[in-house]
Protein backbone atom coordinates (compact mmCIF):
# COMPACT_ATOMS: atom_id res chain seq x y z
CA UNK A 1 0.00 0.00 0.00
CA UNK A 2 1.17 3.37 -0.64
CA UNK A 3 0.69 6.37 1.26
CA UNK A 4 -1.36 7.64 -1.19
CA UNK A 5 -3.61 4.70 -0.93
CA UNK A 6 -3.74 5.57 2.98
CA UNK A 7 -3.98 8.95 3.18
CA UNK A 8 -7.21 8.65 0.86
CA UNK A 9 -8.93 6.63 3.51
CA UNK A 10 -7.85 3.12 3.23
CA UNK A 11 -6.53 2.72 6.33
CA UNK A 12 -7.90 -1.39 7.13
CA UNK A 13 -6.45 -4.21 7.14
CA UNK A 14 -2.28 -5.98 6.90
CA UNK A 15 -1.83 -3.36 3.93
CA UNK A 16 -2.73 -0.44 6.47
CA UNK A 17 -0.90 -2.02 9.04
CA UNK A 18 1.87 -2.76 7.16
CA UNK A 19 2.73 0.67 6.38
CA UNK A 20 2.21 1.78 10.39
CA UNK A 21 4.96 -0.28 11.13
CA UNK A 22 6.86 0.63 8.41
CA UNK A 23 6.52 4.03 9.49
CA UNK A 24 7.86 3.13 13.05
CA UNK A 25 10.95 2.63 11.65
CA UNK A 26 10.94 5.71 9.28
CA UNK A 27 10.45 8.99 10.87
CA UNK A 28 10.11 10.13 7.21
CA UNK A 29 6.81 8.59 6.95
CA UNK A 30 5.95 8.81 10.30
CA UNK A 31 5.93 12.28 10.36
CA UNK A 32 3.95 12.69 6.92
CA UNK A 33 1.38 10.77 8.32
CA UNK A 34 1.15 12.95 11.42
CA UNK A 35 0.97 15.73 8.88
CA UNK A 36 -2.08 14.43 7.34
CA UNK A 37 -3.51 13.46 10.47
CA UNK A 38 -3.02 17.20 12.17
CA UNK A 39 -4.40 18.93 9.27
CA UNK A 40 -7.67 18.79 7.82
CA UNK A 41 -8.48 18.59 4.03
CA UNK A 42 -8.49 16.81 0.98
CA UNK A 43 -4.71 15.79 0.97
CA UNK A 44 -4.58 13.44 -1.96
CA UNK A 45 -6.18 16.33 -4.66
CA UNK A 46 -3.43 18.38 -3.83
CA UNK A 47 -0.73 15.59 -4.29
CA UNK A 48 -1.57 14.90 -7.40
CA UNK A 49 -1.82 18.40 -8.10
CA UNK A 50 1.40 18.94 -7.07
CA UNK A 51 2.70 15.88 -8.76
CA UNK A 52 1.17 17.77 -12.09
CA UNK A 53 2.78 20.76 -11.66
CA UNK A 54 6.43 19.05 -10.55
CA UNK A 55 5.99 16.58 -14.12
CA UNK A 56 4.11 19.04 -16.30
CA UNK A 57 7.61 21.58 -14.93
CA UNK A 58 10.14 19.38 -15.36
CA UNK A 59 9.37 18.43 -19.00
CA UNK A 60 8.43 22.25 -19.97
CA UNK A 61 11.81 23.37 -18.84
CA UNK A 62 13.20 20.98 -21.01
CA UNK A 63 10.72 22.49 -23.88
CA UNK A 64 12.40 25.96 -22.93
CA UNK A 65 15.79 25.22 -23.36
CA UNK A 66 15.06 23.60 -26.85
CA UNK A 67 13.59 26.76 -27.85
CA UNK A 68 16.06 28.51 -26.11
CA UNK A 69 18.70 26.29 -27.98
CA UNK A 70 16.47 27.05 -31.60
CA UNK A 71 16.65 31.06 -30.98
CA UNK A 72 19.92 31.47 -30.69
CA UNK A 73 21.02 29.03 -33.67
CA UNK A 74 18.17 31.55 -35.70
CA UNK A 75 19.96 34.40 -34.50
CA UNK A 76 23.71 33.48 -35.25
CA UNK A 77 22.61 32.84 -38.94
CA UNK A 78 20.68 36.11 -39.29
CA UNK A 79 23.99 37.48 -37.83
CA UNK A 80 26.19 35.73 -40.46
CA UNK A 81 23.60 36.35 -43.26
CA UNK A 82 23.15 40.23 -42.57
CA UNK A 83 27.25 40.64 -41.82
CA UNK A 84 28.22 38.63 -45.45
CA UNK A 85 25.38 41.00 -47.08
CA UNK A 86 27.45 44.40 -45.39
CA UNK A 87 30.31 43.11 -46.04
CA UNK A 88 29.76 42.40 -49.86
CA UNK A 89 28.20 45.79 -50.19
CA UNK A 90 31.65 47.31 -48.79
CA UNK A 91 33.67 45.38 -51.66
CA UNK A 92 31.91 47.38 -54.24
CA UNK A 93 31.65 50.82 -52.91
CA UNK A 94 35.96 50.42 -52.68
CA UNK A 95 36.38 49.11 -56.14
CA UNK A 96 36.37 52.99 -57.52
CA UNK A 97 39.17 53.93 -55.25
CA UNK A 98 41.15 51.05 -56.38
CA UNK A 99 40.22 51.92 -60.05
CA UNK A 100 41.98 55.22 -59.50
CA UNK A 101 45.12 54.16 -57.47
CA UNK A 102 46.21 51.59 -59.56
CA UNK A 103 47.81 53.32 -62.49
CA UNK A 104 49.65 55.61 -60.13
CA UNK A 105 51.15 52.78 -58.27
CA UNK A 106 52.19 50.60 -61.02
CA UNK A 107 53.18 53.10 -64.04
CA UNK A 108 57.01 52.97 -62.57
CA UNK A 109 57.34 48.91 -62.88
CA UNK A 110 55.00 48.67 -66.05
CA UNK A 111 58.29 50.69 -67.77
CA UNK A 112 60.62 47.80 -66.82
CA UNK A 113 61.73 45.99 -69.39
CA UNK A 114 59.69 42.95 -68.74
CA UNK A 115 55.85 43.10 -69.41
CA UNK A 116 53.22 44.23 -66.87
CA UNK A 117 49.58 44.01 -67.32
CA UNK A 118 47.62 45.69 -65.40
CA UNK A 119 43.78 43.86 -64.82
CA UNK A 120 41.23 46.52 -64.39
CA UNK A 121 37.98 46.32 -64.02
CA UNK A 122 36.28 48.17 -66.31
CA UNK A 123 32.21 47.74 -64.89
CA UNK A 124 30.77 48.81 -67.95
CA UNK A 125 32.28 46.95 -70.21
CA UNK A 126 30.67 43.45 -69.22
CA UNK A 127 33.04 41.70 -69.88
CA UNK A 128 35.62 39.62 -67.42
CA UNK A 129 38.04 39.47 -69.58
CA UNK A 130 40.18 42.38 -69.37
CA UNK A 131 43.39 43.47 -72.41
CA UNK A 132 45.75 45.90 -70.95
CA UNK A 133 48.98 44.99 -72.80
CA UNK A 134 51.90 47.43 -72.48
CA UNK A 135 54.71 45.72 -74.68
CA UNK A 136 58.13 46.08 -75.24
CA UNK A 137 59.22 48.16 -78.17
CA UNK A 138 61.45 45.27 -79.85
CA UNK A 139 58.84 42.59 -79.91
CA UNK A 140 55.81 42.01 -81.72
CA UNK A 141 53.16 43.71 -79.66
CA UNK A 142 50.96 40.95 -77.72
CA UNK A 143 48.08 40.69 -76.37
CA UNK A 144 47.68 39.21 -72.65
CA UNK A 145 44.29 37.88 -71.91
CA UNK A 146 43.94 37.76 -68.22
CA UNK A 147 40.95 35.87 -66.62
CA UNK A 148 40.22 37.80 -63.84
CA UNK A 149 38.80 36.91 -60.39
CA UNK A 150 35.91 39.03 -59.49
CA UNK A 151 36.83 39.51 -55.64
CA UNK A 152 40.35 39.45 -56.57
CA UNK A 153 39.87 42.68 -58.95
CA UNK A 154 39.05 44.90 -56.73
CA UNK A 155 42.31 44.35 -54.27
CA UNK A 156 45.11 43.00 -56.27
CA UNK A 157 47.39 44.24 -59.29
CA UNK A 158 48.43 41.49 -61.28
CA UNK A 159 51.80 41.58 -62.14
CA UNK A 160 52.28 39.31 -64.91
CA UNK A 161 55.36 38.09 -66.73
CA UNK A 162 55.36 35.73 -69.76
CA UNK A 163 57.73 34.45 -72.13
CA UNK A 164 57.79 35.87 -75.60
CA UNK A 165 57.40 32.81 -77.44
CA UNK A 166 55.06 31.71 -75.07
CA UNK A 167 51.58 31.81 -76.13
CA UNK A 168 49.77 34.59 -74.80
CA UNK A 169 46.56 32.87 -73.02
CA UNK A 170 49.21 30.37 -71.35
CA UNK A 171 50.66 33.85 -69.10
CA UNK A 172 51.43 32.89 -65.96
CA UNK A 173 51.17 35.23 -63.02
CA UNK A 174 54.15 35.41 -60.65
CA UNK A 175 53.68 37.76 -58.16
CA UNK A 176 50.35 38.84 -56.66
CA UNK A 177 50.61 41.87 -54.94
CA UNK A 178 48.75 43.49 -52.34
CA UNK A 179 47.64 47.03 -52.13
CA UNK A 180 45.22 48.22 -49.58
CA UNK A 181 42.98 50.59 -49.93
CA UNK A 182 43.72 52.79 -47.34
CA UNK A 183 47.61 53.68 -48.57
CA UNK A 184 49.55 54.98 -46.11
CA UNK A 185 53.03 55.09 -44.95
CA UNK A 186 54.78 53.13 -42.01
CA UNK A 187 57.73 55.38 -40.23
CA UNK A 188 59.91 53.18 -37.75
CA UNK A 189 61.45 55.11 -34.77
CA UNK A 190 63.08 54.42 -31.57
CA UNK A 191 62.49 56.69 -28.26
CA UNK A 192 65.21 57.23 -25.74
CA UNK A 193 65.45 59.26 -22.64
CA UNK A 194 68.50 61.46 -22.03
CA UNK A 195 70.96 59.05 -21.27
CA UNK A 196 70.02 56.68 -24.72
CA UNK A 197 67.86 54.09 -22.86
CA UNK A 198 64.70 52.96 -24.92
CA UNK A 199 61.86 54.28 -23.05
CA UNK A 200 58.93 51.41 -23.02
CA UNK A 201 55.28 52.01 -23.36
CA UNK A 202 55.78 56.01 -24.96
CA UNK A 203 53.04 57.18 -26.70
CA UNK A 204 53.93 58.54 -30.59
CA UNK A 205 51.10 60.40 -32.37
CA UNK A 206 51.09 62.28 -35.82
CA UNK A 207 50.77 65.87 -35.15
CA UNK A 208 46.60 66.76 -36.40
CA UNK A 209 45.59 63.09 -36.72
CA UNK A 210 44.14 59.81 -34.58
CA UNK A 211 47.35 57.90 -35.62
CA UNK A 212 49.12 56.80 -32.46
CA UNK A 213 51.22 54.02 -31.13
CA UNK A 214 52.94 53.08 -28.41
CA UNK A 215 56.66 52.07 -28.04
CA UNK A 216 57.77 48.45 -27.27
CA UNK A 217 60.02 46.72 -25.35
CA UNK A 218 62.61 48.64 -26.71
CA UNK A 219 61.51 51.63 -27.20
CA UNK A 220 60.90 50.79 -30.67
CA UNK A 221 57.53 52.30 -32.91
CA UNK A 222 55.82 51.90 -36.05
CA UNK A 223 53.25 54.21 -36.78
CA UNK A 224 50.96 54.34 -39.94
CA UNK A 225 50.97 58.42 -41.29
CA UNK A 226 48.84 59.98 -43.79
CA UNK A 227 51.73 61.84 -45.31
CA UNK A 228 55.24 60.68 -44.75
CA UNK A 229 57.38 63.45 -45.99
CA UNK A 230 55.78 66.03 -43.71
CA UNK A 231 54.10 64.42 -40.53
CA UNK A 232 55.37 65.49 -37.34
CA UNK A 233 55.13 62.99 -34.74
CA UNK A 234 54.40 63.77 -30.85
CA UNK A 235 56.04 61.45 -28.21
CA UNK A 236 55.00 61.80 -24.88
CA UNK A 237 55.71 59.84 -21.49
CA UNK A 238 55.20 60.40 -18.35
CA UNK A 239 57.74 62.54 -16.21
CA UNK A 240 59.24 63.73 -19.64
CA UNK A 241 58.32 67.03 -21.71
CA UNK A 242 56.29 66.06 -24.80
CA UNK A 243 59.11 66.43 -27.69
CA UNK A 244 57.46 67.33 -31.87
CA UNK A 245 59.78 66.17 -34.72
CA UNK A 246 59.38 66.15 -38.16
CA UNK A 247 59.85 62.22 -39.28
CA UNK A 248 62.81 63.10 -41.82
CA UNK A 249 63.81 59.29 -43.23
CA UNK A 250 62.12 56.09 -41.64
CA UNK A 251 64.63 55.54 -38.53
CA UNK A 252 63.97 58.46 -36.44
CA UNK A 253 65.40 58.41 -32.83
CA UNK A 254 63.60 60.64 -30.63
CA UNK A 255 65.49 61.73 -27.50
CA UNK A 256 62.93 62.83 -24.79
CA UNK A 257 63.79 65.21 -22.12
CA UNK A 258 63.07 65.24 -18.52
CA UNK A 259 60.37 67.38 -17.47
CA UNK A 260 61.44 69.85 -15.22
CA UNK A 261 58.16 70.26 -13.70
CA UNK A 262 58.78 66.90 -11.57
CA UNK A 263 55.84 65.31 -9.60
CA UNK A 264 56.56 65.85 -6.13
CA UNK A 265 57.37 62.40 -4.21
CA UNK A 266 53.85 61.44 -2.96
CA UNK A 267 54.12 59.64 0.87
CA UNK A 268 50.77 58.22 1.74
CA UNK A 269 50.30 58.17 5.50
CA UNK A 270 47.73 56.15 7.49
CA UNK A 271 46.90 55.97 11.26
CA UNK A 272 45.32 54.19 13.49
CA UNK A 273 43.34 51.61 13.40
CA UNK A 274 40.47 50.36 10.65
CA UNK A 275 38.39 47.25 10.48
CA UNK A 276 38.97 45.20 8.43
CA UNK A 277 35.27 45.15 7.07
CA UNK A 278 35.18 48.88 6.58
CA UNK A 279 38.41 49.29 4.62
CA UNK A 280 37.94 49.63 0.88
CA UNK A 281 41.44 51.13 -0.14
CA UNK A 282 44.63 49.27 -0.25
CA UNK A 283 46.95 49.16 2.97
CA UNK A 284 50.37 48.13 2.97
CA UNK A 285 53.06 48.36 5.96
CA UNK A 286 56.00 49.46 4.82
CA UNK A 287 59.13 47.93 6.30
CA UNK A 288 62.03 49.94 5.20
CA UNK A 289 64.56 47.67 6.19
CA UNK A 290 68.23 48.05 5.05
CA UNK A 291 69.62 44.26 3.77
CA UNK A 292 73.56 44.32 3.14
CA UNK A 293 76.09 41.11 4.59
CA UNK A 294 74.86 41.80 7.77
CA UNK A 295 71.48 40.81 7.26
CA UNK A 296 72.81 37.55 4.89
CA UNK A 297 74.64 36.39 7.20
CA UNK A 298 71.85 36.14 9.46
CA UNK A 299 69.52 35.09 7.04
CA UNK A 300 71.48 32.11 6.07
CA UNK A 301 72.18 31.19 10.07
CA UNK A 302 68.23 31.30 10.27
CA UNK A 303 67.80 29.46 6.55
CA UNK A 304 70.72 27.11 6.05
CA UNK A 305 70.28 23.68 6.19
CA UNK A 306 72.16 22.42 9.63
CA UNK A 307 74.65 19.95 9.67
CA UNK A 308 74.61 20.13 5.74
CA UNK A 309 78.20 18.68 5.53
CA UNK A 310 78.25 15.80 7.57
CA UNK A 311 77.58 17.12 11.20
CA UNK A 312 80.87 19.74 11.02
CA UNK A 313 80.16 23.39 10.60
CA UNK A 314 79.91 24.48 6.80
CA UNK A 315 81.30 27.62 6.05
CA UNK A 316 81.45 29.23 2.71
CA UNK A 317 83.52 32.10 0.80
CA UNK A 318 81.75 33.54 -1.88
CA UNK A 319 82.06 36.95 -3.74
CA UNK A 320 79.53 38.61 -6.06
CA UNK A 321 78.74 41.76 -7.49
CA UNK A 322 75.39 43.30 -6.20
CA UNK A 323 73.55 45.14 -9.60
CA UNK A 324 71.81 48.27 -9.76
CA UNK A 325 68.77 46.72 -9.09
CA UNK A 326 70.02 45.31 -5.96
CA UNK A 327 70.37 41.65 -7.25
CA UNK A 328 73.27 39.56 -6.43
CA UNK A 329 74.89 38.42 -9.58
CA UNK A 330 78.33 36.73 -10.74
CA UNK A 331 78.80 34.55 -8.15
CA UNK A 332 81.94 33.65 -7.11
CA UNK A 333 83.07 30.65 -4.63
CA UNK A 334 86.54 30.78 -3.51
CA UNK A 335 86.03 27.80 -0.77
CA UNK A 336 83.18 25.92 0.49
CA UNK A 337 83.53 22.64 2.67
CA UNK A 338 80.67 20.82 0.32
CA UNK A 339 78.96 20.83 -2.65
CA UNK A 340 75.64 20.92 -0.89
CA UNK A 341 76.97 24.19 1.28
CA UNK A 342 77.64 26.35 -2.06
CA UNK A 343 74.63 25.12 -3.19
CA UNK A 344 72.56 26.30 -0.30
CA UNK A 345 74.15 29.85 0.12
CA UNK A 346 73.64 30.11 -4.03
CA UNK A 347 70.05 29.41 -3.65
CA UNK A 348 69.98 31.80 -0.32
CA UNK A 349 71.65 34.70 -2.07
CA UNK A 350 69.45 34.75 -5.29
CA UNK A 351 65.80 34.42 -3.44
CA UNK A 352 67.36 37.31 -0.80
CA UNK A 353 65.51 40.69 -0.60
CA UNK A 354 66.93 43.51 -2.52
CA UNK A 355 69.97 44.63 -1.35
CA UNK A 356 70.03 48.75 0.01
CA UNK A 357 73.45 49.51 -1.31
CA UNK A 358 73.76 48.80 -5.02
CA UNK A 359 76.57 48.38 -7.74
CA UNK A 360 79.58 47.37 -5.94
CA UNK A 361 81.11 44.21 -4.86
CA UNK A 362 80.49 42.08 -1.78
CA UNK A 363 82.35 39.08 -0.46
CA UNK A 364 81.12 37.26 2.19
CA UNK A 365 81.88 34.56 4.50
CA UNK A 366 79.20 32.43 6.24
CA UNK A 367 79.79 29.59 8.12
CA UNK A 368 76.57 27.72 10.37
CA UNK B 1 4.80 10.92 -21.88
CA UNK B 2 7.07 7.87 -23.31
CA UNK B 3 9.78 8.40 -21.98
CA UNK B 4 8.17 9.28 -18.63
CA UNK B 5 7.12 5.56 -18.69
CA UNK B 6 10.75 4.37 -19.32
CA UNK B 7 11.86 5.98 -15.92
CA UNK B 8 8.92 4.52 -13.73
CA UNK B 9 10.77 1.59 -13.48
CA UNK B 10 14.56 3.04 -12.64
CA UNK B 11 15.43 2.78 -8.93
CA UNK B 12 16.30 6.71 -7.12
CA UNK B 13 20.00 5.91 -7.29
CA UNK B 14 19.64 5.25 -11.33
CA UNK B 15 17.45 8.32 -11.48
CA UNK B 16 19.75 10.39 -9.52
CA UNK B 17 22.92 9.37 -11.43
CA UNK B 18 21.72 10.09 -14.76
CA UNK B 19 20.38 13.28 -13.72
CA UNK B 20 23.47 14.71 -11.87
CA UNK B 21 25.05 13.26 -15.92
CA UNK B 22 22.39 15.06 -18.08
CA UNK B 23 21.02 17.36 -15.73
CA UNK B 24 17.90 16.69 -17.39
CA UNK B 25 14.85 18.00 -15.28
CA UNK B 26 12.28 15.71 -16.61
CA UNK B 27 14.21 12.84 -14.75
CA UNK B 28 14.88 15.00 -11.34
CA UNK B 29 10.88 15.37 -11.59
CA UNK B 30 10.27 12.12 -11.79
CA UNK B 31 12.54 11.51 -8.52
CA UNK B 32 11.20 14.23 -6.60
CA UNK B 33 7.27 12.87 -8.09
CA UNK B 34 7.49 10.05 -5.78
CA UNK B 35 8.24 11.53 -3.14
CA UNK B 36 5.80 14.44 -2.76
CA UNK B 37 3.14 12.41 -0.66
CA UNK B 38 6.11 12.46 2.03
CA UNK B 39 7.34 15.88 1.39
CA UNK B 40 4.09 17.07 1.66
CA UNK B 41 2.99 15.33 4.79
CA UNK B 42 5.97 16.11 6.30
CA UNK B 43 5.40 20.08 5.53
CA UNK B 44 1.85 20.13 6.30
CA UNK B 45 3.41 18.64 9.95
CA UNK B 46 5.54 21.38 10.55
CA UNK B 47 3.70 24.73 8.93
CA UNK B 48 0.02 23.33 9.46
CA UNK B 49 -1.38 24.49 6.33
CA UNK B 50 -2.44 23.64 3.60
CA UNK B 51 -1.11 26.31 1.05
CA UNK B 52 1.74 26.77 2.54
CA UNK B 53 3.02 22.81 3.02
CA UNK B 54 2.22 23.09 -1.15
CA UNK B 55 4.24 26.02 -1.14
CA UNK B 56 6.75 24.63 0.54
CA UNK B 57 6.96 21.21 -1.79
CA UNK B 58 7.33 24.00 -4.63
CA UNK B 59 10.20 25.65 -3.14
CA UNK B 60 11.71 22.63 -2.03
CA UNK B 61 11.75 21.09 -5.73
CA UNK B 62 13.13 24.83 -7.51
CA UNK B 63 16.07 24.21 -5.05
CA UNK B 64 16.94 20.77 -5.21
CA UNK B 65 16.65 20.59 -9.33
CA UNK B 66 19.43 23.45 -8.97
CA UNK B 67 21.55 21.86 -6.21
CA UNK B 68 21.46 18.49 -6.10
CA UNK B 69 24.56 17.96 -7.76
CA UNK B 70 26.44 19.84 -5.58
CA UNK B 71 25.98 17.17 -3.05
CA UNK B 72 27.02 13.61 -2.36
CA UNK B 73 24.42 11.87 -1.72
CA UNK B 74 23.95 8.29 -0.36
CA UNK B 75 20.80 7.60 0.19
CA UNK B 76 18.15 9.94 -1.50
CA UNK B 77 15.27 9.14 0.77
CA UNK B 78 17.12 10.17 3.71
CA UNK B 79 18.30 13.35 2.55
CA UNK B 80 15.60 14.86 1.05
CA UNK B 81 13.87 14.08 4.50
CA UNK B 82 16.69 15.80 6.05
CA UNK B 83 17.11 18.75 3.71
CA UNK B 84 12.61 19.25 3.40
CA UNK B 85 12.54 19.03 7.45
CA UNK B 86 14.90 21.89 7.70
CA UNK B 87 13.40 23.87 4.85
CA UNK B 88 10.37 23.60 7.13
CA UNK B 89 12.43 24.56 9.82
CA UNK B 90 13.81 27.82 8.62
CA UNK B 91 10.51 28.83 7.51
CA UNK B 92 9.26 28.64 11.15
CA UNK B 93 12.23 30.22 12.64
CA UNK B 94 12.52 33.12 10.40
CA UNK B 95 14.45 35.77 11.94
CA UNK B 96 15.95 33.27 13.77
CA UNK B 97 19.70 32.14 13.18
CA UNK B 98 19.37 28.98 10.70
CA UNK B 99 21.04 25.77 11.69
CA UNK B 100 21.14 22.70 10.02
CA UNK B 101 19.90 19.94 11.98
CA UNK B 102 21.46 16.57 11.14
CA UNK B 103 19.47 13.62 10.33
CA UNK B 104 20.86 10.81 12.08
CA UNK B 105 21.33 8.13 9.42
CA UNK B 106 20.58 5.26 12.26
CA UNK B 107 17.25 6.41 12.42
CA UNK B 108 16.15 5.47 8.99
CA UNK B 109 17.46 1.89 9.78
CA UNK B 110 15.23 -0.51 10.32
CA UNK B 111 15.06 -1.93 14.38
CA UNK B 112 15.50 -5.18 14.95
CA UNK B 113 12.20 -4.66 17.05
CA UNK B 114 10.51 -6.86 14.26
CA UNK B 115 12.82 -8.96 14.70
CA UNK B 116 12.54 -9.46 18.69
CA UNK B 117 9.23 -10.06 18.80
CA UNK B 118 9.08 -12.64 16.11
CA UNK B 119 8.09 -15.74 18.48
CA UNK B 120 7.93 -18.60 15.99
CA UNK B 121 11.71 -18.24 15.65
CA UNK B 122 12.68 -20.23 19.17
CA UNK B 123 10.88 -21.15 22.04
CA UNK B 124 13.13 -19.10 23.94
CA UNK B 125 11.98 -16.32 22.36
CA UNK B 126 8.21 -16.94 22.42
CA UNK B 127 8.12 -17.91 26.43
CA UNK B 128 9.71 -14.60 27.08
CA UNK B 129 7.55 -12.92 24.67
CA UNK B 130 4.77 -14.49 26.38
CA UNK B 131 5.98 -13.84 29.52
CA UNK B 132 6.87 -10.14 28.52
CA UNK B 133 3.00 -9.52 27.41
CA UNK B 134 2.11 -10.33 30.67
CA UNK B 135 3.81 -7.63 32.49
CA UNK B 136 2.42 -4.84 30.43
CA UNK B 137 -0.81 -2.79 31.39
CA UNK B 138 -4.09 -3.99 29.84
CA UNK B 139 -4.31 -1.41 27.29
CA UNK B 140 -0.83 -1.94 25.70
CA UNK B 141 -0.98 -5.23 25.87
CA UNK B 142 -4.54 -5.35 23.82
CA UNK B 143 -3.15 -2.98 21.52
CA UNK B 144 0.20 -3.94 21.21
CA UNK B 145 -0.63 -7.63 20.60
CA UNK B 146 -3.71 -6.37 18.25
CA UNK B 147 -0.73 -4.22 16.02
CA UNK B 148 1.97 -6.54 15.71
CA UNK B 149 0.56 -9.94 16.73
CA UNK B 150 -2.80 -9.66 14.44
CA UNK B 151 -1.51 -6.91 12.15
CA UNK B 152 -4.21 -4.83 12.48
CA UNK B 153 -4.12 -1.29 11.45
CA UNK B 154 -4.39 1.56 14.06
CA UNK B 155 -7.76 2.30 12.14
CA UNK B 156 -9.02 -1.31 13.03
CA UNK B 157 -7.72 -1.45 16.74
CA UNK B 158 -10.09 2.26 17.38
CA UNK B 159 -12.85 0.06 15.87
CA UNK B 160 -12.44 -3.47 17.90
CA UNK B 161 -11.57 -1.62 21.21
CA UNK B 162 -13.22 1.90 21.19
CA UNK B 163 -10.10 3.48 21.92
CA UNK B 164 -9.27 6.77 20.82
CA UNK B 165 -6.99 6.58 17.84
CA UNK B 166 -4.36 9.03 20.00
CA UNK B 167 -4.82 6.52 23.01
CA UNK B 168 -4.14 3.45 20.35
CA UNK B 169 -1.05 5.23 18.85
CA UNK B 170 0.43 5.94 22.82
CA UNK B 171 -0.44 2.55 23.80
CA UNK B 172 1.07 1.53 21.31
CA UNK B 173 4.19 3.42 21.59
CA UNK B 174 4.58 3.27 24.91
CA UNK B 175 4.23 -0.90 24.96
CA UNK B 176 6.39 -1.19 22.14
CA UNK B 177 8.82 0.01 24.48
CA UNK B 178 7.88 -1.50 27.46
CA UNK B 179 8.40 -4.87 25.28
CA UNK B 180 11.62 -4.62 23.97
CA UNK B 181 12.66 -3.52 27.52
CA UNK B 182 11.63 -6.34 29.15
CA UNK B 183 12.60 -8.76 26.38
CA UNK B 184 16.27 -7.70 25.90
CA UNK B 185 16.40 -8.27 29.76
CA UNK B 186 14.44 -11.31 29.49
CA UNK B 187 16.49 -13.26 26.79
CA UNK B 188 19.91 -11.93 27.69
CA UNK B 189 19.28 -13.20 31.57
Amino acid sequence: MTLKEYIQGNRRGKEANRLERQAMNDPFLQEAIGGYDAVAGNHAETIERLEDKILSKSSVQRHIRALVFFAMAASILLLIGFGTFFLLQKGENKMPNIAQTLPKVNTPVALKDTTVILAQQLKKTSTHEKIIAEVTPNNQPTLALVPINEVAQAETVKEVSYDKSMNVSEAQPVMTKSISPRSTSVLQGKVVDETGQPIIGATVMEKGTTHGTVTDIEGKFNLHVNKPDSAKLIASFIGYDKKEVNAVGSNAVIAMEPSSRTLNEVVVVGYGVQKRTDMTGAVARVENKSFGEKEFIQLCQIKAEKNICDDSIASVQVSCFVTKEGRPSELKFNSFTCEDAKAEIEHLLLSSPNWTKTNRKVVLEISW
Amino acid sequence: MEIRHTYKSWSDDELLKQFIATSNQEIFGELYSRYIPLVYGLCLKYLQQAEDAEDAVMHIYEELSKKVSNYEIVNFKTWLYSVAKNHCLQILRKGQPHFFEEIDERLMESENFEHLIDGSESEEKESALNFCLGTLPDEQKKCVSLFFLEELSYADIVEKTGFLLSKVKSYIQNGKRNLKICMVKALNS
